[in-house]
């Protein structure tokens, strides 16, 4: 086995005689062919104590998507330990960005696109590093070893060595920087359908998530903000408020009053006491109609041109071949998580100690620095379990909040928002307009294709600080844009408002409204032109081998699954990345809509074929394919915040209403190909395929065109 | 006896009829109509308001004693999580949209975030800690764990006391009973392994399980 001075692996031997094993940022940064030495500071992603028993240090946060326990798989497969010897997990203390190369954040199915390289390694390695161990002690030669349920065993007398009396050993050896991976045959938990990891915590209430931090000095923290988008604080008397018993202090803060209070409810009661008066900004005149109109002129005078190949406007204005425009009208979305925003700080002279539910732990922790100009390593910031995330966490709008309450109060401050504050002031998947005009020629070819889309510019509010601002941040609001199929002219441009209403990522992010109106339009033309729609999507991503697959196996489920009596179908197709990529997976959508007897639309069954790579964990695969599937529908039911003076209207379930259990698709069937690919997660990824293939099913079936969301017909 | 003294000590009392009548009747209104377990005003929620004193509340919550003196406005949900420090009972909405903060109240599911303190006086509050006897779940969180049901798992606490409850008046649900009266919001959708959780627990609950 190859040896390195410089290990992609550290492991010590802890005080208390546990076994810690970091990761070494050096090691995988020369392979990676970064010249520039990296200085690690080492990630711990296991712990094993003497018994063998191993505590899995999650990477990612945990807020319901499964990839904790799809990265411990991967880990304890590859090192081939016991997985019922995985006793417990817990979140990573580390506050160094240098320590991952990437700054840990939960975002775009990157969890296990990344554990696939880090986690996997740090397996292969460890497992080479146990049978050194073993060789060294037995005086063998380590190749003839073999490793199994966190033992190394010696096949040629049966005597076997456990993982936990070789650790003190494996701190003494430097361990292989290009280890030998286990095959696909070989695997016993990467594919397996294993259970998620924190499931008893999570039935019988012991789970513990930003909401329930709590210790003994602890006070609750509300804001009131402008309830108008860009507004400000005026003047404000909080002598009213100060009567209710259990405020405590009341004072300005960056977005509003801030009230800290003995418990939640004096705070709310402080709080609707406080008498503000708000000087309402410049959007306190704009509603959502003013913004659609705004909109509308950014399609005809757009800002980038993100495509223009050949000349799709004099193929358009040709007179051959079929010809179809269509407009789309997206409104802003809100995430409704179900844990409401909230984070715990306190602040003193010399510290700063936060627990968050956050996504992005460390740009959290970063944005906190530069809050109060203090170093980071003054800052300790614990995250904490999700009650769901779907991309409203990756802001560290909540955490800093908390913060400024804690260090103007003096006291720790649990900010707590409620549900009217979470929906009121979030971070929206923007409003949004497209208009695409195709065209397919007399040969059935797809030979024009100009799409305009408008939106409102996401990059102040990026989640990832380096890119507010910059025109990466923008890429939120037109990811999805250019299809993937093959037209030789084709011209790609969009605009953006300058408006200060917070917009952000939202599960999917823009592929939800980009991919919608590519795919009814697709199937549009498909029809116009008497091509059969998964015939012409075969046809267009014939050079596309995956794409094509997933396509060929729906129409073959299409084949097996007539369409019955009084069923409408539709058919879409999603993806994303470029072949060569990790990041690449390519989905079909198939689904039939029926009508109810009161008259509304009803998804009778939605067929799904995926290839995201390799599938980690079926179980937790398809879990995260049904979660979709209500996600979606909630959204294009009733999934609509609009704005009314600058305010937000909706502000509970009772008016922004989310699926029930029983407003699901009746049925669903799942086909994951499972191809060996580089493997990704699906939790946002479902979004750009579900909601096109639902919206072509209902124009099949009433013959009305389904120009975007909301759809309230929908059961 | 544990004696919890509020913050609240000196409540308006005043206000506190007024208050108590919209209260009562806002939750009736909104429960008793839109969500499937109907929620009964607890009996022995009688009380008399002694203009210029402080009347005690004693209740128990999960066969512990507990008294209160606070605002008699505030809902069940936050003494519950902040003066009982039981955190598994969650809140979501506050206005018993998403049943999140579900607790049995003399034995019946109740949307705690919209129940009053005064209307829980002597009342028997059981909340999902007290589901598990020793070490033995109780057999829906058996199902729930058998179906792998949680995903972020904040609303599972309140969709498992909802279903406890739900299955004793439909001990064979069929999926329409399902659909029209559990009625807890699950953001994430975990809907689809919770529906085969509820059949599964309702042969467990045949089989005389705890």
């Amino acid at each position: 086995m190859m040896q390195s001075r410089r290990s992609f692996l550290k492991s010590t031997v802890t005080a208390s005689g546990t076994l810690l094993v970091y990761f070494n940022l050096g090691a995988l940064a020369q392979e990676q062919d970064v010249t520039t030495e990296v200085k690690a500071n080492p990630m711990p992603f296991i712990e094993m104590d003497n018994n063998g028993n191993i505590t899995f240090i999650s990477s990612r946060t945990d807020m319901g998507q499964g990839s904790p326990t799809s990265l411990a798989q991967i880990l304890l497969d590859e090192m081939d330990a016991d997985w019922d010897k995985l006793v417990h997990v817990r979140e990573t203390e580390e506050t160094e960005r240098s320590a991952y190369e990437e700054g840990l954040s939960t975002i775009g199915a990157i969890s296990t696109i990344i554990g696939w390289f880090n986690h996997r390694k740090a397996g292969a390695c460890l497992r080479g590093g146990f049978k050194l161990a073993a060789a060294s002690i037995w005086q063998v030669d380590e190749k003839g070893l073999i490793t199994e349920k966190s033992k190394v065993i010696n096949p040629t007398n049966g005597e076997y060595l456990e993982y936990h009396q070789l650790y003190q050993k494996l701190s003494d050896l430097y361990l292989a920087d290009v280890p030998e991976f286990k095959t696909r045959e070989q695997a016993t938990l990467v594919g397996k359908p294993l259970r998620q990891l924190r499931t008893r915590e999570r039935v019988t209430g012991n789970a513990t998530y930003g909401i329930d931090v709590s210790f003994p000095e602890l006070k609750i923290g509300m804001i009131e903000r402008c309830p108008t988008f860009g507004g400000s604080v005026k003047s404000f008397d909080g002598s009213k408020a100060r009567e209710i018993p259990g405020v405590i202090d009341i004072f300005q803060v960056s977005n509003g009053v801030a009230i800290v209070a003995e418990g939640f409810w004096a705070a709310k009661k402080g709080r609707e006491a406080l008498e503000i008066e708000w000087d309402h900004g410049p959007l306190s005149i704009v509603s959502s109609e003013e913004i659609e109109k705004q909109l509308e002129d950014k399609l005809v005078n757009p800002d980038q041109i993100e495509k223009n190949e050949g000349d799709a406007a004099n193929e358009l204005a040709k007179s051959s071949g079929v010809k179809l425009s269509g407009d789309f009208n997206f409104p802003f979305v809100a995430h409704a998580t179900m844990e409401p925003m909230n984070a715990t700080a306190w602040v003193t002279r010399d510290r700063c100690e936060i627990w968050a539910p956050t996504q992005c732990k460390l740009d959290a922790h970063d944005q906190v620095a530069k809050f109060l100009g203090r170093n980071r390593n003054e800052i300790v910031l614990h995250r904490t379990l999700c009650g769901g995330g779907f991309g409203r966490r990756a802001q560290e709008d909540f955490v800093i909040e908390a913060v400024e309450a804690s260090h103007k109060s003096g006291y720790p401050v649990k900010l707590i928002w409620t549900r009217e504050d979470d929906m009121r002031h979030d971070y929206y998947r923007s409003i949004s307009k497209l208009q695409i005009t195709g065209k397919i020629n007399d040969e059935g070819e797809l030979s024009a294709w100009d799409s305009k889309l408008s939106f409102i510019d996401t990059s102040p509010y990026h989640f990832s600080p380096q890119d507010r601002n910059t025109k990466d941040g923008l890429f939120v609001g037109h990811a999805g844009i250019v299809p993937a199929y093959k037209i030789p002219n084709i011209n790609l441009s969009y605009g953006y408002l300058d408006l200060p209403i917070t917009v952000g990522i939202l599960r999917g992010i823009s592929h939800g409204y980009t991919n919608f109106a590519i795919e009814v339009m697709i199937d549009r033309l498909a029809k116009k032109a008497n091509i059969d729609t998964l015939e012409l999507r075969a046809n267009l991503l014939n050079e596309n081998e995956r794409a094509s697959t997933v396509i060929d196996t729906l129409k073959k489920v299409d084949q097996e699954n007539p369409v019955l009596n009084g069923m409408g179908r539709g058919y879409a197709f999603a993806y994303e990345g470029e072949p060569g990529s990790v990041y690449q997976y390519y989905s079909a959508h198939m689904a039939d809509v029926r009508h109810l007897d009161d008259g509304s639309l009803k998804v009778h069954k939605i067929w799904i074929v995926a290839d995201h790579g390799r599938v980690i964990n079926p179980a937790s695969f398809k879990r995260q394919i049904h979660s979709s599937i209500y996600f979606a529908l909630s959204m294009m039911r009733s999934g609509e915040i609009t704005m009314t003076n600058g305010q937000m209207e909706q502000s509970n379930f009772d008016n922004y209403p989310v699926s029930f259990i029983g407003e699901g698709a009746e049925h669903v069937e799942i086909k994951l190909l499972d191809n060996g690919a580089h493997p990704m997660g699906c939790g946002e990824k479902m979004q750009a395929g579900i909601q096109p293939a639902i919206a072509n099913a209902i124009e099949n079936l009433t013959g009305e065109e389904v120009n975007g969301i909301p759809v309230k017909r929908l059961a | 006896m544990f004696q919890y003294n509020g913050y609240w000590a000196t409540a308006l009392f005043e206000t506190h009829l007024i208050l108590t009548v919209i209260t009562s009747a806002f939750w009736e209104a909104l429960l008793g109509t839109a969500h499937g377990h109907p929620l009964k005003k607890p009996e022995g929620a009688h009380y008399q308001n002694q203009k210029g004193g402080v009347r005690m509340i004693n209740l128990s919550i999960n066969g512990k004693s507990y008294s209160y003196n606070g605002d008699e406005d505030m809902p069940l949900l936050w003494f519950i999580r902040e003066n009982a420090k039981l955190t598994g009972t969650k809140y979501g909405c506050g206005i018993a949209q998403c049943g999140a903060c579900t607790v049995h109240l003399n034995g019946e599911a109740v949307r705690s975030c919209v129940v009053p303190m005064v209307d829980v006086a002597d009342a028997n509050v059981e909340t999902i800690e007290n589901l598990i006897k020793g070490e033995t779940l109780h057999f829906v969180q058996r199902a729930w764990i058998e179906q792998d049901v949680p995903q972020c798992g904040y609303c599972q606490s309140g969709q498992i006391m909802a279903v406890v409850k739900f299955l004793e008046q439909f001990p064979n649900p069929t999926d329409k009973d399902i659909d029209n009266h559990h009625t807890n919001i699950c953001r994430c959708g975990s809907y689809i392994e919770m529906r085969k959780a509820i059949h599964l627990a309702a042969t467990f609950q045949k089989e005389g399980g705890q």
